[in-house]
């Protein structure tokens, strides 16, 4: 699987801390296929 | 790759970040992310969406999201018709329905009767948010969220 990261698009997310919107306080994802290895 | 996008987020307790192999089938295997919010911290499901899309995950896989189970904590009232979850410690808000499982119909049927002032932690899987990488991140999803709800129960105090 071709994954490329975009290290800015990141580290912008990383510093946006504002939690006026932010939902949950945990989480469960079930992934299948090329994503597994 | 997705997961790992996941665990780098602010608001995810890194520590938390676990994947786990099912091997459910022999050739396109399922496997689960598990996360947490840092303490007294909420995680953005959002910003989750938005940090998937920014590994460029390409197409041409079968590789995808099964589900997303979410655990969130707040109060449900009665809206328009709708039973909503208001977040606490948030202006955020969910959509709360049934599961079409009758077992975990009859969840959302107590759901409904648990006073607004009380503070309820329920899990449930966000609806339609399923699909092949990356097709299912080129749409935002709809909002609000809509949960269906698998289980719940009342709790003391926010967190």
């Amino acid at each position: 699987m071709k994954v490329r990261i975009s290290i800015a698009a990141l580290a912008a997310l990383l510093l946006v801390t504002s939690a006026a919107h932010a939902q949950i306080i945990s989480g469960v994802m079930t992934v299948t296929g090329a994503e597994m290895h | 790759m997705a997961c790992d996008a996941i665990a780098r987020l602010y608001d995810v307790d890194e520590d938390s970040a676990v994947f786990k192999k099912l091997q459910k089938t022999e050739k396109y295997d399922q496997g689960t992310f598990t996360f947490r919010a840092r303490k007294g911290k909420l995680i953005d499901l959002d910003k989750l969406h938005e940090s998937v899309w920014a590994t460029r995950l390409s197409g041409g896989t079968r590789s995808g999201l099964v589900s997303l189970e979410v655990t969130a904590v707040g109060h449900i009232v009665s809206s328009n018709g709708a039973t909503v979850l208001k977040v606490a410690d948030s202006d955020a808000e969910f959509v709360i329905d049934r599961q079409a499982d009758e077992k975990k119909a009859d969840v959302f049927s107590q759901l409904q009767n648990v006073s607004s002032d009380k503070v309820v932690k329920l899990t449930g899987v966000i609806d339609n948010y399923t699909g092949h990488w990356p097709n299912l991140l080129q749409k935002e999803p709809p909002k609000p969220r809509r949960i269906l709800v698998n289980s719940f129960e009342v709790v003391e105090r926010s967190q």
